[in-house]
């Protein structure tokens, strides 16, 4: 397939469990394309590995398999005013200033406890600067709308049932831990 | 005109004219065709068919590009609409975008419409209480507007009437200012509202807390299985459209079954700039449709003509209609027409957090949304410093909270386990406005939309009455939450909320005794050209606090009914 439509597709069906072929986030232009926010190449590789470092591959699929942060970046891109769109590429940019700062490898290349140590500086929102801080929102809001609203957390993480025929009160509780039903 | 041939005119003649295919106007479509007259249903929006034309009906959430949320750029466009609590990605190509469809506000007032086959009744939100004579006599008690020119006995049986067709669900709760009617099933009340409701009945000698009634089929009856409807599945997707037919919509409901009768002709894209009047004969003839497609303009001729555009459009349609007999719009020898506009306020709500039950939880949706408080205020005897009262709904859910602290595997797990966190509960105000005839709507002089329709200049604004009931509902409610015990109670005004959002206008073209002081007379009939009728909103004289739609269906179907046997004496 013609890589240019490959991408188009693979933005097409970004929301589903997409599994992106190693060699894709390997290649050599953006898979994504934005109306409003310019992103470089190597931002939006630094920004999936930040989307890799919050929802990591274990067991289970994780950011990259999924494409979560095309998904940051759609959201970004459509439903964003300019304020938070400038915050956020600031944000960016001054990330992969601190990253490079902070050791010589990529951050791509850090061990997972080390680039999760990075980004919860930011968690509380009063460490960074306002760019910082904003941009690390966004990602982890997004990223994790992403991974919750994907076809593939909702159907082997948890249950969503688009019909469930019913409506039951005074259900009782066994245990305080539930099983996520949409409802 | 291009085609004045007789077989042209022939084609274009019909027994009845329907403008309009929402809620009301499919009423008017089912009753006039089920009584064998060949009727025209004008619809200025594209066709709807129930099934086929709801493309995001089955749609996962996954599968909306922006999970349901509207771009900025959209919300940018169009910040009227982008108001309304259901314009999302899965329904917004039900609503009117702002720009395709202007007009003016001379002071704040959000509009919002559907121009489809349906209308707002595949946006609706299903909710269908009766009204009573405390509604009915409201005018003439407190002295303001009109006096209604029908009574609750009026009315009654038409209630009953469509909602056998329509299926209501529903129990039978005994309460003289909200009379029972006829019911499927009601949904249930969950272990929080129910204990609330409890509790408000020992505490409060006159206010109730039940099930809200709404049109949903909890348990279909053959009449329902007839239209293709089934069982309600619990989705609560209903502004999508719903294949089930599990809500009521023109679509599913009533536009299928004209349609099967065989006397209907549908004809969308079709604005309607006048009804025709005949100065010799002293009727109205027919219409005067512009294609929206062609801009052509072309007449359609009927014995009766029916008015079911949504309530202001109704008003600007007949605005609209001048001739010379009736040069300031048809009907309109008291210069009434247009004025009197009221709405619902939706304008306050009450949350708090509930202690307990956490031994309970529910499973499943509730289509009816919960509880319903019927109004308590001001019914018997005036006893507050504002005219009439409020409904309001009340509902009360189970959170659960997810833990999205952190970053990593620890994330993971935690996004994949919520907890269950306590019960809270919350309350909408749904407040009777005042019909003034300082809140109108009128047609612009100069500026006209791309069919050449004059623009309508809205201006309908809250009054002080409006102020003090707001204040009264969180005042009683908040009361109400604190004497069961509920916590960190929350009482708050939704700022900057323009009339209109509460999708609920009504009046201008009023039902009264009087041709002097009002436009239609008890049958909904033009008081001066007896050959149209106006079933929709436009009709209200008073708009109570009941969600008003269920008394849309029965003015039409007691019209139509009035209408046809007139038709066949031989007076129409």
């Amino acid at each position: 397939m013609d890589r240019r439509v490959a991408i188009k597709n693979l933005a097409l069906v970004l929301g589903g469990a997409t599994l992106f072929p190693k060699d894709m986030l390997a290649g050599s232009s953006n898979l994504i394309q934005l109306k409003n926010v310019k992103i470089t190449l190597a931002q939006e590789k630094l920004l999936a590995e930040v989307a890799e470092t919050i929802i990591p591959k274990t067991t289970s699929l994780g950011a990259k398999d999924m494409g979560l942060h095309l998904f940051v970046l759609l959201m970004l891109d459509d439903c964003y005013n300019k304020q938070d769109q400038q915050q956020f590429t600031e944000g960016l940019k001054q990330f992969a200033a601190l990253a490079a700062k902070t050791s010589a490898k990529p951050f791509a290349l850090w061990p997972q406890a080390q680039r999760e140590a990075l980004l919860l500086t930011f968690e509380n929102g009063k460490a960074g600067t306002s760019e910082l801080n904003a941009f690390y929102r966004i990602t982890k809001d997004k990223t994790v709308q992403g991974y919750t609203q994907s076809k593939y957390f909702m159907t082997k993480k948890v249950v969503y049932e688009l019909i469930p025929s019913r409506y039951n009160v005074d259900v009782p509780v066994k245990t305080n831990n539930t099983a996520v039903k949409h409802g | 005109m291009a085609n004045l041939n007789i077989d042209s005119v022939k084609e274009r003649t019909f027994d009845a004219i329907v403008i309009g295919s929402g809620i009301s106007g499919g009423w008017a479509a089912k009753e006039l065709t089920g009584k064998g007259l060949k009727t025209l249903v004008l619809e200025r929006g594209r066709d709807v068919k129930h099934g086929i034309d709801y493309p995001t009906t089955n749609m996962y959430p996954w599968e909306f590009k922006h999970r349901n949320e509207m771009p900025l750029s959209v919300r940018e466009e169009n910040p009227i609409v982008s108001r309304c609590y259901a314009f999302h990605e899965d329904a917004a190509h039900f609503f009117v975008k702002d720009k395709e469809h202007p007009y003016i506000q001379e002071k704040p007032f959000d509009w919002i419409r559907g121009y489809q086959v349906g209308g707002k009744s595949l946006l609706w939100a299903r909710q269908t209480q009766r009204w009573s004579d405390f509604d009915f006599e409201g005018p003439a008690r407190d002295g303001f507007a009109v006096d209604w020119p029908i009574r609750y006995a009026d009315i009654a049986p038409w209630y009953s009437y469509v909602e056998k067709f329509a299926g209501i669900s529903g129990n039978k709760d005994g309460i003289a200012e909200l009379p029972d009617g006829e019911f499927l099933p009601g949904f249930p009340l969950n272990t929080v509202e129910k204990y609330f409701s409890d509790h408000v009945k020992k505490a409060y000698s006159n206010r109730h807390v039940i099930s809200a009634r709404c049109a949903h089929l909890s348990k279909p009856e053959p009449i329902h299985f007839e239209q293709g409807r089934v069982q309600c599945q619990n989705r609560v997707l209903c502004q999508r459209g719903c294949p089930f037919g599990g809500y009521f919509s023109s679509n599913a409901s009533t536009i299928p079954w004209a349609m099967k009768s065989g006397n209907m002709t549908l004809r969308p894209f079709s604005v309607v700039q006048s009804i025709i009047y005949d100065e010799n004969k002293g009727k109205a003839t027919g219409v005067r449709v512009i294609d929206t497609n062609t801009k052509e303009v072309i007449e359609y001729y009927a014995r009766i003509i029916f008015v079911n555009a949504a309530a202001l459009n109704t008003n600007m349609i007949l605005l609209n209609s001048t001739s010379n007999r009736f040069p300031n719009g048809l009907g309109n020898d008291s210069g009434v027409l247009g004025k009197y506009v009221a709405f619902h306020l939706y304008t306050a709500t009450v949350n708090a957090d509930v202690d307990g039950y956490t031994e309970f939880k529910t499973e499943g949706r509730n289509p009816a949304g919960g509880g319903y408080i019927p109004r308590f205020r001001n019914v018997y005897k005036q006893e507050t410093d504002f005219l009439r009262g409020y409904a309001a709904g009340l509902g009360a859910y189970r959170s659960t909270h997810t833990d999205s602290s952190g970053v990593g595997s620890k994330l993971k797990d935690s996004l994949a386990n919520p907890q269950l966190g306590g019960w809270r509960v919350g309350s909408h105000m749904m407040g009777e406005t005042i019909p003034k005839e300082s809140n109108y709507v009128k047609l612009d002089k100069d500026q006209k939309d791309q069919w050449g329709m004059p623009l309508l200049r809205i201006s309908v604004d809250y009054d002080d009455n409006d102020r003090k009931m707001t204040n009264d509902y969180l005042e009683q409610v908040g009361e109400m939450f604190e004497t069961a015990g509920f916590k960190n109670i929350r009482k708050e005004i939704t700022q900057g909320k323009a009339p209109g959002l509460d999708i609920h206008e009504m009046g201008g073209a009023r039902m009264g005794h009087d041709p002097k002081t009002s436009i239609l007379n008890k049958w909904n009939q033009v008081h001066t050209c007896n050959n149209v009728f106006v079933t929709d909103g436009a009709c209200m004289t008073s708009t109570a606090c009941q969600n008003p739609s269920l008394t849309y269906m029965a003015f039409t179907a007691r019209s139509v009914d009035y209408a046809v046997s007139e038709m066949k004496k031989g007076n129409l």
